[in-house]
């Protein structure tokens, strides 16, 4: 009896443990979780201890590490070596779990963690070659990259090597995994994952069938090559001075193609960023000023993190990724840079026609060759581990075939992406972090092959630039735009635009250069160009601002930074309003016309008319291009036309058969969209003012900075915020906007800078310096960003102080 | 007496707990509620309530301490998560996690010394 009755308990008590020590759905492990000693609880309160004095295996001397108020560490190494071995155990100390994370996500690796919910996701990433591209990086490698990576994984390594379990990031101990080893290919990989995010847009498929069902020329209407040549990056009008390099002209015959698949959903359309440079002339003091905002989607931990890299002529301060060990953009004490997104067509997509169903070999030059299949062993949580068989053909992997978003029974499309290349991106950061004048910033940027940037550059010295950079394959006319033929080797990329033919120029006669994703060159550049889309507005809106300032302050930079302005609505709603001449209104809908009319253009916080504008907009285009979606719900892909492209056909072609609204009997022109999306605003407001009281633009934005895993508390949410993703300057949108912001002074006495991130230098969800830069980012203020000429520079500034020494 | 022995296997339980966890991962509260209530013998319920209390407290104090230091920052995140309303209910429930390993331990620590080492008055 006794027996029996420890038996029984003992059984409860062991279930429980085991309950309690076990992940079950969405609940992580309570016990272990919940344990106020190794816990969660560990990491609210352990959130900023910093240790002071550590001995670290392979550093050669000390390291000296200052912290500023900012939590931005300033790094003091003696030698390159043990730099970026610090580096690597910095970036670890605050974002392990993120760098971790990201990676995983390039690798096609989330399943491990999340289970079959991102499956589809993986595989897509596995299938159009992410880690097949980090290889090819990674292999490929210049050696003194190569021995820098490896040092940086030695940091990350030894900080891995220290962690129990009370010390893991938060977000391991909520999904219950634990770190893995760092390695060189990570670092790779995370280059990858930012390639992705910037370079890998394009809409060849969509182009493909558009053009196969509608015709080449309503194609050409709806999707021109580039939407404005106004404001390009790079204007020298008449002026390159280059013969430009040609190759052979290859007939296009996939005329009556169309591709029955599902996509894999493209880099979010709004990635982009502002960068410009103003030249001492047009200075209020003198010295060069430069700016940059990179917009992306806003996630928390803040993508960037701010640190200071100081060893031998290495002495640089800025934004850096985590899983790579130099800063990516910012300012040495001589020179600044910065960059935006270089849209062009970077990928193109082969159609390939396999023998048969088993698609062990395709048509190529006239008979069957073998593809290379590489099998893709996909971990996942709970469940087995699935695989997946991926063809690698000449031109690069099969992305959509038969067992992958398409219905190609026995044909396949393959990717062909500049990111399948080897790159020297990690040399030009290297050589930029050392940057000392204009010289030094054009030989770095040699290096540069992808992702494609306008890196804007200013120096101490008075010289401000602008370079398109990237490895841009040489095509003829309309070449890449469509899928292509993958029976012949010749469509393949056989040459690229020499680098010394890229866009380009110095110190302008106009005093200042600047970028925005626009059409990166005027209309006499010899090369073909065409990407997904080119941004239209903030480009010429930048430029207006910067031509009528002969006087730049730093104010006006914050300003300009802050510039809620749209010409987009400027260009489109006194058209829209023309247009509803004739109707009958009544007078609640002639008076919000009345207040439209006043509106004067600018998104900012408080403003009512910028959400009836919005909406009325978003309605009006929804349901001009409603063939577009009926299109893609019926599983033929085709892309959206641009905002730009939308109001020109509306003025230009107010009766085009587009304009017809297919699910009504009655034929619709512009003008009848114009007006029923008009009264569909007027309900929507009213629906929304009845929910939610009353309504402005930043409570209708509703900005918020999300966490990498979605989960709402750990993200900051119902942010105020003026401005407007895409077209507008200021560009913070709901989820996506500026992901940091940076102005930079180029003072001959010491270089000056300010800026903030949507978040903070911590990836600590309990720590103070996780989201404190965020009422900051909203609002308009900047903090300074300090390049310490010594590690006793700014003891004011100085919070926690840390020294590694050699073990 | 009988509650003085309880106050005693509570405060033993915490105290041999705290040492424990500095060692082990968490399910050492298991062993301490085990381990005091073997060796510290009496009938009935109290062995479930020393644990249960020993380990709950422990965890209580120490959890309510850490989110008033902290300024409740990770703490109010992790309720919200939990779809709790407060940072406090936080703490209750992690008491109450702790308090229901430590009451199964304490259970089952004097049942075992019941079964090998009946006590003699009965």
């Amino acid at each position: 009896m006794k027996v029996f009755r420890f038996i029984i308990s003992f059984s409860i008590t062991i279930g429980l443990v085991i309950a309690l020590n076990m992940k079950i759905g969405p609940v992580p492990p309570l016990g272990r979780f919940l344990d106020p000693f190794d816990g969660f609880w560990a990491n609210a309160r352990n959130a900023d201890n910093i240790p002071s004095q550590l001995a670290v295996p392979g550093l050669q001397n000390a390291v000296k590490i200052q912290y500023d108020d900012l939590l931005v560490p300033h790094i003091f190494a003696e030698s390159e070596q043990d730099l970026y071995l610090a580096t690597g155990y910095v970036h670890a100390f605050h974002r392990l779990w993120q760098m971790e994370f990201q990676t995983h996500a390039a690798a096609g690796r989330l399943s491990e963690i999340a289970g079959e919910i991102t499956l589809d996701m993986d595989r897509g990433m596995r299938r159009k070659g992410m880690v097949y591209g980090a290889e090819n990086f990674i292999d490929n490698i210049d050696p003194e990259s190569e021995q820098i990576l490896k040092q940086y994984a030695l940091g990350v390594n030894y900080l891995i090597d220290q962690l129990d379990y009370e010390d893991y990031p938060f977000e391991y101990k909520l999904l219950d995994y634990k770190p893995e080893p760092w390695t060189i290919l990570k670092s790779g990989l995370l280059y990858k994952y930012m390639s992705d995010m910037l370079n890998s847009r394009e809409r060849d498929i969509e182009n493909t069938n558009f053009r196969s069902i509608y015709g080449k020329e309503l194609l050409d209407l709806i999707y021109p090559d580039v939407d404005n040549y106004e404001d390009p990056v790079v204007e020298r009008i008449n002026d390159w001075d280059f013969e430009p390099i040609k190759k052979e002209k290859i007939p296009d015959n996939m005329d009556n193609e169309v591709a029955q698949l599902k996509p894999l959903p493209g880099a979010n359309i709004n990635n982009g960023s502002n960068n410009w440079a103003v030249g001492p002339n047009r200075s209020a003091t003198g010295n060069p000023i430069l700016c940059n905002d990179m917009h992306l989607t806003l996630y928390m931990p803040s993508l960037w993190f701010y640190n200071q890299l100081k060893a031998g002529d290495i002495n640089a301060f800025g934004h850096s990724l985590l899983g790579i060990p130099f800063v990516i953009t910012g300012f040495t004490d001589s020179v600044a840079w910065g960059n935006t997104n270089a849209q062009r067509d970077l990928v193109d997509w082969y159609k390939i026609e396999y023998e048969n169903e088993s698609r062990n070999r395709y048509l190529l030059d006239g008979e069957y060759v073998s593809v290379t299949k590489k099998i893709e062993e996909i971990r996942v949580r709970d469940q087995e581990t699935y695989y997946d068989t991926v063809a690698y053909t000449i031109f690069g992997p099969v992305t959509y075939d038969q067992t992958y978003r398409a219905n190609s029974g026995k044909n396949g499309y393959a990717r062909r992406w500049i990111d399948h290349d080897p790159s020297g991106g990690l040399k030009m950061f290297y050589q930029i972090n050392k940057a000392q004048n204009f010289h030094d910033y054009m030989k770095a940027l040699d290096n540069f092959t992808s992702p494609a940037q306008n890196i804007v550059f200013a120096s101490a010295s008075g010289d401000i630039a602008h370079r398109v950079q990237g490895k841009y394959p040489l095509n003829n006319f309309e070449e890449g735009k469509f899928i292509k033929d993958g029976t012949k080797s010749s469509n393949n990329w056989t040459a690229f635009i020499p680098n010394e033919h890229n866009a380009f120029w110095k110190n302008p006669e106009r005093g200042f250069v600047s970028s925005a994703n626009q059409h990166p060159v005027d209309s006499t550049y010899s090369y073909y160009l065409t990407a997904n889309s080119y941004e239209a507005y903030r480009n010429r809106r930048i430029n207006d601002v910067l031509r009528a300032d002969s006087s730049v302050t730093i104010q006006d930079m914050k300003n300009l930074h802050y510039d809620n302005f749209s010409m987009k609505a400027s260009e489109s709603l006194p058209h829209m309003i023309d247009m509803l001449n004739g109707a009958r209104l009544n007078a609640m809908e002639m008076d919000i016309i009345e207040k439209l009319k006043e509106w004067d253009y600018y998104f900012n916080a408080d403003t009512k008319m910028g959400v009836y504008y919005d909406i009325w907009f978003s309605n009006l285009y929804r349901s001009i291009w409603d063939e577009i979606k009926e299109s893609n719900d019926n599983g033929v892909a085709m892309a959206y036309p641009t905002n730009y492209t939308t109001i020109r056909l509306m003025k230009d072609f107010p009766d085009h058969p587009f304009f017809d609204n297919k699910a009504t009997d009655t034929i619709e022109s512009a003008k009848d969209l114009v007006l029923l999306s008009f009264r569909e605003m007027i309900m929507k407001m009213s629906e929304l003012e009845d929910e939610n009281g009353s309504i402005d633009w930043a409570t209708y934005k509703s900005t918020f900075v999300g966490h990498q895993l979605r989960i709402k508390p750990l993200g900051s949410n119902n942010i105020r915020a003026g401005g407007r993703g895409g077209d507008v300057v200021n560009a913070s949108g709901t989820n996506h906007g500026p992901s940091e912001r940076i102005i930079v002074e180029l003072d001959p006495r010491g270089v000056k800078a300010w800026g903030h991130l949507p978040g903070g230098q911590s990836g600590n969800p309990g720590s103070r310096y996780y989201d404190n830069m965020i009422d900051a980012w909203a609002n308009g203020e900047y903090f300074d960003l300090l390049l310490f000429k010594s590690p006793d520079d700014h003891p004011d500034k100085v919070i926690f102080s840390q020294t590694l020494t050699p073990k | 007496m009988r509650t003085f022995k309880v106050l005693v296997k509570i405060v033993f339980t915490a105290a041999l707990a705290y040492l424990l966890q500095n060692v082990f991962a968490w399910w050492a509260v298991v062993l301490a509620a085990g381990l005091i209530n073997f060796i510290i013998y009496s009938k009935g319920p109290s062995s479930f309530i020393s644990g249960f209390l020993g380990i709950g407290l422990l965890w209580f104090f120490t959890a309510l301490l850490t989110d008033i230091n902290t300024d409740s920052i990770l703490t109010h995140k992790v309720a919200a998560i939990f779809s709790l309303p407060s940072a406090t209910l936080l703490v209750v429930m992690t008491a109450i996690i702790g308090g229901l390993a430590g009451g199964f331990g304490g259970l089952s620590g004097s049942q075992l010394r019941n079964w090998i080492m009946p006590p003699r008055w009965e």
